[in-house]
C-alpha cells in the first residue's frame, strides 16, 4: 500500500493537470449536451455516456462529429 | 442609366443560358425582372455582380465596367441573394457591423446607419442570433445589409418567392421605401408582385428579353379591353357582331372587345340590345401582366 | 487593412463559437503532458504487468525518450487532429454561400484567403507552443536536458511541416469546395512524399525530412545543415500553395 501511495505522489505532477482537464472537459461537455439537444446522430443519453465515460476522446468525438449544427436545425 | 447591359451572352458548356441580352435600367426606379424558374434570371444577376464571367458582351454599373472576380462596380451595388446565408452565431446588429467594416464605412456613421436600417426592416427589437431567424427575417436582414452602403443599385434575386403573404407584403413595402434612395432591380416569377411595385418590367424567356417597357405602357396594350360572355355561344355572338368595327377576338369562351371611350361602350351596348344578345357577364380585361406574358409566349 | 482585420475578427469569433479554441487548448495541453508521462510511467507499468520474478533490464528513461514521444505523438495525433479541425475553413463557406454577400460588398477575395491562412497559422502556432512548452517544462523538471541537441530547431522543423500541410489542405479545400477535398489532397500529398522518400537520395531535399529527421537531430545523427534544403523547399512549396489558393479563388465562380 505504501508503495502505491509513493507512486501516486511521484506522478502527482502529471495526474493533477490531467484530472483537472478531464473533469473540466467532462462537466463542460455534459452541460453542452444537455443545453443543445440536437445531434447529428445518436441521442442525449448516448452522448452523455460518451462524454462522461470515454476520457478525452469522448468529448472530442462529440464536439467534432456529434454536435448539432450552429443554426439549431435537427439532423 | 444606372445599369447598361450590352449584348450579353452566357454559355454553360454547350447550353446558351443568355443570348444577346440588352437591358438599360434608369435611375430611381423599381425594375421588375420576370421570367419562369430557370429562365436565366439568377445567371444574369450573378454576371452583373462579377460572380460569374460572361461569355461575351459588356455590363456597366454606374459608369463602372463589371469584371469577373474582383470588380470595382460592386461598390455601387447591394445584393440580396435568393437564399441569403449569414453567419448563424452573429446577431443582426453584429452582422451589419461586420458588413460596415468590410465596406470601409466611417466609424462615426456606422451605429446610426445600422439602427436606421434595422428600423426600416423591423428587426430593431430582435436581439437573438441569426440561427433562430425565420426565412422572412433572414430576407429582411438581407435587404438591410444590401442597403447598408447606400448603393446606387439594389439587386434582389426572388426576394418574395419563398415567403408567406405577410412576409411578401413586408418585403414589397421595404423595396418601395428603398426606391427613394436607390434603384431597385428585382427578379420574380410572381407577376402580381412585379405588378404591385414596379415602374418598369422586363421579361426573360429562354435566355432572351422578350419585352421590356414601363408597366403603364404594357398595361395600355390591353387597356380598354372588356371581356363579355353571353347566354348564347361566343361564336354565334361574334358572327352576329361581325359587321361592327371594334377590335374583337375570342379567348377561352369569352369575347374580348376593345372599347376605347365611353361613347364606344354605350354604342356597343346598344348594338347588343339591337341584336338581342343577352350579357351573362362583363368585366374589364384586368389580368394585365399575366395576359401580356401569355400573349408573348404564344 | 480595416476590412482585413474585420474579416480576421469574424474568423476568430467563428473558431471560438465552433469550439475550435477550446478543443485546441485542450488537446494540445493533454498531448504536452502525455509525452513525458508515458515515458515516466512505462517502466513501472512494465514491472506490474510482467509475471512475478521476471528480471527486466530496462534502462532508465532519459530526456531523449521524452522528446521521442513528442515526435511520435505530436505529428501523428496533434497534426492529424489539427488538420481535421481546420479542414473545412473554405468549404463550409462555399457550400453555404456565406461569402457571396461579403464579396459583393467589396470584400477582396485575397483577404478571405489571407485572413483564413493567418487564423490557421495562429492556431497552429498556439497548438505547437502549448505542447512544446508543456513537454519542455516536464522534461526539464525530471531529466537532464543537456544531452539533447537542437531541442528548439528540431521542434521548429515539425512546426514548419505542419504549416505546409495546413496550406495544402487550405488549397484543396478551396479548389474542391468540399470538406473531403482538402483532406484528400493532404493525404495524397503525404503519401507522395513517403513514396519519394523510398529513394534514399531524396533525403537531401524531401520536406518529409522535417517530420522524420528531428528525432535523429536530437542525438546529433543528423547535422543541422542537412535540413537546410528540405526547409527551404517546404517554405517555397507553402508559398506556392498559398499563392495558388489566392489565384484560384480570385477566379472562382460563385
Amino acid at each position: 500500500m505504501n508503495t502505491d501511495l509513493d507512486l501516486l505522489i511521484e506522478y502527482l505532477p502529471f495526474i493533477i493537470p490531467l484530472v483537472l482537464l478531464q473533469v473540466g472537459l467532462a462537466i463542460f461537455s455534459v452541460i453542452h449536451v444537455i443545453r443543445h439537444p440536437h445531434y447529428r446522430f445518436g441521442n442525449q443519453v448516448l452522448w452523455l455516456l460518451i462524454v462522461l465515460f470515454i476520457q478525452f476522446i469522448g468529448p472530442l468525438i462529440y464536439f467534432i462529429a456529434g454536435r448539432g449544427d450552429e443554426d439549431g436545425r435537427i439532423h | 442609366m444606372v445599369v447598361s447591359i450590352n449584348n450579353v451572352t452566357k454559355r454553360f458548356g454547350a447550353k446558351e443560358v443568355l443570348q444577346n441580352v440588352n437591358l438599360a435600367i434608369p435611375e430611381n426606379s423599381i425594375f421588375g425582372f420576370v421570367g419562369a424558374n430557370g429562365a436565366g434570371k439568377t445567371t444574369l444577376m450573378k454576371c452583373m455582380l462579377g460572380l460569374l464571367p460572361v461569355t461575351s458582351g459588356t455590363i456597366t454599373i454606374a459608369g463602372e465596367a463589371v469584371t469577373f472576380g474582383q470588380t470595382k462596380s460592386n461598390a455601387h451595388v447591394g445584393y440580396l441573394p435568393d437564399v441569403p446565408e449569414f453567419y448563424p452565431y452573429y446577431t443582426a446588429q453584429e452582422y451589419l457591423k461586420l458588413c460596415a467594416v468590410i465596406t470601409n464605412m466611417p466609424k462615426r456613421e456606422r451605429k446610426q446607419r445600422i439602427e436606421e436600417l434595422l428600423e426600416l426592416v423591423g428587426l430593431i427589437q430582435t436581439k437573438s442570433p441569426i440561427r433562430t431567424y425565420s426565412r422572412g427575417m433572414k430576407q429582411r436582414l438581407g435587404i438591410a445589409q444590401a442597403l447598408l452602403n447606400r448603393p446606387k443599385l439594389l439587386i434582389c434575386d426572388e426576394p418574395t418567392s419563398a415567403l408567406d403573404p405577410v412576409g411578401r407584403a413586408q418585403i414589397l413595402t421595404i423595396l418601395q421605401a428603398a426606391k427613394s434612395e436607390t434603384t431597385v432591380f428585382f427578379s420574380t416569377h410572381i407577376l402580381s408582385d412585379a405588378e404591385q411595385i414596379c415602374d418598369r418590367v422586363a421579361m426573360l424567356h429562354e435566355g432572351t428579353i422578350i419585352f421590356e417597357d414601363e408597366l403603364t405602357a404594357l398595361q395600355q396594350q390591353v387597356d380598354h379591353q372588356f371581356v363579355f360572355t353571353f347566354t348564347t355561344s361566343v361564336n354565334q355572338a361574334l358572327s352576329q357582331l361581325s359587321e361592327l368595327e371594334h377590335h374583337m377576338y375570342i379567348e377561352e369562351d369569352a369575347l374580348i372587345v376593345q372599347l376605347s371611350s365611353e361613347n364606344e361602350r354605350l354604342q356597343f351596348m346598344r348594338e347588343l340590345t339591337d341584336r338581342n344578345l343577352v350579357i351573362q357577364s362583363m368585366h374589364p380585361h384586368t389580368k394585365l401582366l399575366e395576359q401580356v406574358v401569355l400573349e408573348v409566349l404564344k | 487593412m480595416s476590412s482585413w482585420l474585420g474579416f480576421l475578427k469574424k474568423e476568430w469569433t467563428e473558431s471560438v463559437k465552433s469550439y475550435k479554441l477550446l478543443l485546441t487548448l485542450l488537446i494540445f495541453s493533454v498531448l504536452g503532458v502525455m509525452n513525458p508521462f508515458i515515458v515516466k510511467i512505462t517502466p513501472t507499468l512494465m514491472k506490474n504487468f510482467m509475471p512475478e520474478g521476471t528480471v527486466l533490464n530496462l534502462p532508465d528513461p532519459t530526456a531523449i525518450d521524452s522528446w521521442l514521444q513528442f515526435y511520435k505523438n505530436f505529428p501523428q495525433m496533434g497534426l492529424f487532429i489539427f488538420i481535421l479541425l481546420f479542414s473545412t475553413m473554405m468549404s463550409k463557406e462555399l457550400e453555404k454561400g456565406t461569402l457571396v454577400i461579403l464579396l459583393t460588398k467589396g470584400l477582396r477575395r485575397s483577404t478571405v484567403i489571407t485572413a483564413k491562412f493567418a487564423m490557421g497559422f495562429t492556431y497552429w502556432t498556439l497548438a505547437f507552443l502549448l505542447t512544446f512548452i508543456i513537454t519542455y517544462s516536464y522534461t526539464a523538471f525530471y531529466w537532464d536536458q543537456s544531452i539533447v541537441q537542437h531541442v528548439f530547431l528540431a521542434a521548429g522543423c515539425v512546426y514548419v511541416f505542419g504549416l505546409l500541410l495546413f496550406t495544402i489542405t487550405l488549397w484543396g479545400n478551396t479548389y474542391f469546395a468540399s470538406a473531403y477535398g482538402g483532406l484528400l489532397v493532404t493525404v495524397v500529398a503525404v503519401i507522395a512524399l513517403f513514396i519519394v522518400a523510398i529513394f534514399p537520395e531524396s533525403a537531401s531535399w524531401n520536406p518529409l525530412q522535417l517530420l522524420t529527421a528531428p528525432p535523429h537531430m536530437l542525438t546529433g545523427e543528423v547535422a543541422l545543415v542537412e535540413m537546410r534544403t528540405p526547409f527551404i523547399i517546404a517554405i517555397g512549396t507553402l508559398f506556392i500553395f498559398l499563392l495558388g489558393t489566392i489565384f484560384h479563388f480570385n477566379k472562382k465562380r460563385l
